[in-house]
């Protein structure tokens, strides 16, 4: 039971670290994860896995919890080369963070008559 | 069966009969087909003579803004910038009146007023790198690969500043990018004048019902003269171009006045154009269609619909603007169509359609603009812009015309339409604050704002001159000549068939009916003739 006990605590605190990477640390560098993201959908173009050079999601395709959430969860099947963002590091995994998290939906970017 | 009506009968016939033989002798002897269209002349071919740009070394520098990289295209064309700044895509504003343009005091029933450089966003589809501050970005107009060069400058700018390693590799990538842009220079092509003309309003295809992304790569089947399998025509194939003054009608300087047009068969360059500079005024086999088009602009027939592909703004309510979800604002997409928003609580409400029946009206090639210092009248209808002629008029047809309503703001004590100020950090979209977006806003194009307004409906047309169809989808004779007929809210004019006048109206259906006759049977005759040639 102890050890039962130990393991969740070990879990929960895991998981809220994990959490906070994402939330608290925005100290990525915005412009390199712009274009290492748009780098990652030229590959996957050019190795046949894609059908646009253009990513499939753009930084206003969702708010800026979203994106916070789909980075806490790590779960990137939502972006058309999913193995190739498991190879990430950290650092890189926080700059495209970064670039997408500034630019969300509901980030103040002016919006245009567009 | 009585032997009044067998009487009546007989009549038609032989009247019918009559006709008949007067149609099948309508065929216009000079109207062989052939030499009637300009084709692209020499002249025209000598000036898009292609050039290597990727030679020039001047434009391989790390240019560290935009302004940078037009001065080194002028240093070869010397001319190019003071041609520009006297054309309206760099003035935004009337030759023939100083209040009419959109850094003037225009206002239109989608986004409004641009308010005289305030509201920036508005000046992402100014010809500038930033506005009238600075160099003519002339990539918007030549480049073949469009990209943001802007951000590309900046970022790649920025990255050779940090100068670490990972950032200097991905300066060098953008850099090549950027180069290969700017170095694939050409006569601009539907892209470049689409990016911005496709996408007035507030989106693609939002303004307009005959301009909008789909005439990229369309088909021969939606615009017979822009696509690649019809006449591959540019937008400046017919917008023909000298020193950068492009034509085409713009506020009440009409493109359609007899006196200015020049055949494009005799030269490449007219000031202003219409169908009839390449088609001239008889361009039909058919006498009786030929005649039309005296009273019947030839886009009347030959475009039977707006928007066929993407749906059109049709109604714009910006009264309910800035309701929130849980504090935030919010975007609801209309299922089934091509990204269009129901609800955004920047905008307010919309509806849009698809395939629209144009409005008719009598047109001779101007309009009327209300700028935002005219007053309003309470209880009557508020033309933003109206498209002028008078019926049978001189030089007036019944043309097409996209028809736009919205609720928009005004002021209940100066009576005048508001120009709120939407983009920018104190804007309407980022506060959500009418006032403080009424008071910057008509501040920044110096009118008065008394604190006090509510929203009306506004009316506004835009002209349909684009998306021609093939012929045989030309609107047929019964589209107009049957009861409620296409045109029958049209002013002062008879269509035979249409309107109420008992006997008028059975000759005139028996007049119709002849003529199909006839028709039918000239095109039968093409076709034996045809077949005998081929035989
Ligand atoms: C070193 C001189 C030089 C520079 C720099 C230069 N050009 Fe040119 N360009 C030429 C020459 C020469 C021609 C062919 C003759 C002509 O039409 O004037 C030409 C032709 C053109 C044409 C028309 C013909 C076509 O290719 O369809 C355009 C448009 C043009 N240049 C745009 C630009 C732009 C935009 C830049 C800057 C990015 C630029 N040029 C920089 C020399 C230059
Ligand atoms: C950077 C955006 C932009 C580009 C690119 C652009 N336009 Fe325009 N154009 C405008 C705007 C904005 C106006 C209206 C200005 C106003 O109302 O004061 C305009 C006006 C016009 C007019 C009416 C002007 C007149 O003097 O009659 C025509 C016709 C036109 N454009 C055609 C073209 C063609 C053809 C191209 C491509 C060669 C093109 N435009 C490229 C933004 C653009
Ligand atoms: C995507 C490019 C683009 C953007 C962004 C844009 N416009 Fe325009 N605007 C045009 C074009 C192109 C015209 C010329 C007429 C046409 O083709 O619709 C125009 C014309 C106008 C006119 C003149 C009247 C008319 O409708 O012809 C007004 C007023 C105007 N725009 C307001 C605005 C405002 C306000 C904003 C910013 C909130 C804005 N525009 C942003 C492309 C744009
Ligand atoms: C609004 C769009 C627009 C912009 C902006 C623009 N051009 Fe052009 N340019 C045209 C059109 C349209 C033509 C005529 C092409 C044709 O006839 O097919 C043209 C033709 C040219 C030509 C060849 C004919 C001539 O007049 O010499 C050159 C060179 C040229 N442009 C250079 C430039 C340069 C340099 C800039 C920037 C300073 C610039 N253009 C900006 C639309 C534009
Ligand atoms: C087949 C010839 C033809 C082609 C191709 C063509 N236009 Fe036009 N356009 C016209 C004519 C004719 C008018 C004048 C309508 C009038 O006077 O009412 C016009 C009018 C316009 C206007 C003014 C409309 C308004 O609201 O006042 C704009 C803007 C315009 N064209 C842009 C373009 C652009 C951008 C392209 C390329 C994508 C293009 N045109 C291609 C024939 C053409
Ligand atoms: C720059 C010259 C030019 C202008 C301006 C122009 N056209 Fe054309 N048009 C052509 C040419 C060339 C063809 C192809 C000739 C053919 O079909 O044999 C054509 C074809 C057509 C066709 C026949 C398509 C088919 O089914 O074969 C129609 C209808 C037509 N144009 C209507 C118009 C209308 C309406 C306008 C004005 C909005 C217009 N044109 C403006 C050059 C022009
Ligand atoms: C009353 C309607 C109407 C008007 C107005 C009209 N057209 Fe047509 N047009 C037609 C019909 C219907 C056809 C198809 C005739 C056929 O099947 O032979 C046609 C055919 C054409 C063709 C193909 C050539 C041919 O004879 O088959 C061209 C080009 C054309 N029209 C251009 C124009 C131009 C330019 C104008 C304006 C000057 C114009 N039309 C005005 C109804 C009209
Ligand atoms: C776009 C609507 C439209 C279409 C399509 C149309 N018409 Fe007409 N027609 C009219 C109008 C409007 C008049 C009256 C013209 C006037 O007052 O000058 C008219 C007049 C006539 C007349 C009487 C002419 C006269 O001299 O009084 C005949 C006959 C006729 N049309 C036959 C036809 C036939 C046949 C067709 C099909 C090939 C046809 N129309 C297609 C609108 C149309």
């Amino acid at each position: 039971m102890k050890k039962i006990v130990t393991i969740l605590s070990l879990l929960v605190f895991v998981v809220s670290t994990m959490a906070s990477v994402f939330a608290m640390e925005n100290t990525g560098n915005y412009r390199k994860g712009k274009y290492k993201y748009r780098g990652m959908a030229k590959a996957a173009f050019k190795a046949g896995k894609s059908e646009s050079k253009k990513p499939n999601l753009d930084p206003s395709s969702k708010t800026r919890a979203q994106w916070e959430r789909l980075f806490d969860k790590k779960d990137f099947s939502e972006f058309s080369c999913p193995e190739d963002w498991k190879k990430l590091d950290e650092k890189d995994l926080l700059n495209i963070y970064a670039y997408l998290y500034k630019y969300a939906a509901d980030s103040p970017t002016p919006a245009k008559c567009k | 069966m009585n032997f009044k009506s067998i009487k009546t009968a007989i009549t038609c016939l032989s009247l019918m009969a009559v006709a008949v033989v007067s149609m099948a002798s309508e065929h216009d002897e000079h109207s062989s087909h052939e030499a009637k269209y300009a084709p692209a002349t020499k002249k025209h071919s000598k000036i898009l003579a292609k050039v290597d740009h990727s030679q020039f070394k001047i434009l391989k520098q790390k240019f560290k803004s935009g302004d940078e990289l037009t001065k080194a295209c002028l240093t070869c064309h010397t001319n190019v910038n003071d041609d520009m700044h006297k054309s309206m895509h760099w003035t935004w504003q009337s030759k023939t009146n100083p209040d009419l343009g959109k850094d003037s005091l225009t206002i239109n029933n989608y986004c409004i007023s641009a308010g005289s450089g305030t509201d920036k966003a508005c000046y992402d589809c100014h010809i500038g790198w930033d506005g009238k501050n600075g160099e003519i970005n002339c990539l918007k107009c030549h480049s073949q690969t469009l990209m943001n060069w802007q951000e590309a400058i900046d970022d790649a700018t920025a990255m050779e500043e940090e100068g670490d390693e990972e950032s200097l590799e991905m300066a060098a990538e953008v850099r090549e990018e950027l180069h290969d842009s700017v170095v694939n220079i050409g006569a601009p092509n539907i892209e470049n004048c689409g990016d911005c003309h496709f996408n007035g309003g507030g989106g693609d295809a939002t303004k307009h019902g005959d301009l909008d992304t789909s005439l990229i790569n369309v088909s021969k089947e939606v615009d017979v003269h822009m696509s690649p399998d019809g006449q591959d025509f540019t937008c400046q194939r017919c917008h023909t171009t000298v020193d950068h003054q492009i034509a085409g009608r713009k506020y009440n300087d009409p493109a359609s006045l007899p006196k200015d047009h020049k055949s494009l068969i005799e030269d490449d360059h007219a000031s202003k154009i219409n169908c009839i500079s390449c088609h001239s005024e008889r361009p039909h086999d058919i006498k009786r269609l030929d005649d039309h088009a005296k009273t019947i602009a030839c886009q009347t027939c030959h475009i039977p619909s707006l928007a066929p592909i993407y749906a059109t703004n049709t109604k714009w309510d910006w009264s309910t603007a800035g309701k929130m979800k849980d504090g935030k604002p919010y975007k609801e997409y209309i299922k089934g169509l091509h990204h269009k928003a129901g609800y955004k609580s920047i905008k307010g409400t919309f509806t849009w359609k698809k395939d629209v029946i144009p409005d008719y009206m009598w047109y001779d090639g101007r309009f009327s603009n209300m700028t935002a210092k005219d007053k309003i009248v309470p209880g009557q209808p508020i033309y933003i812009n109206r498209p002028l002629g008078t019926p049978h008029g001189k030089n007036s047809k019944i043309a097409p015309f996209k028809h736009h309503r919205t609720n928009q703001p005004y002021d209940t004590v100066n009576m005048t339409l508001l120009a709120p100020l939407l983009s920018t950090p104190e804007g309407y979209w980022t506060k959500f604050d009418w006032q403080k977006a009424f008071t910057l806003g008509q501040k920044s194009i110096g009118l008065p704002y008394s604190g006090k307004f509510d929203f009306t409906w506004t009316d506004s047309w835009y002209p349909t001159t684009h998306m021609v169809r093939p012929a045989d989808q030309a609107l047929s004779c019964i589209d107009c000549h049957a009861k409620d007929g296409r045109l029958t809210n049209v002013s002062d004019v008879y269509i035979p068939g249409d309107h109420g006048n008992k006997y008028l109206d059975i000759f005139g259906i028996l007049l119709v009916l002849a003529t199909i006759l006839g028709v039918a049977l000239h095109g039968l005759m093409r076709f034996i003739m045809s077949k005998k040639r081929k035989g």
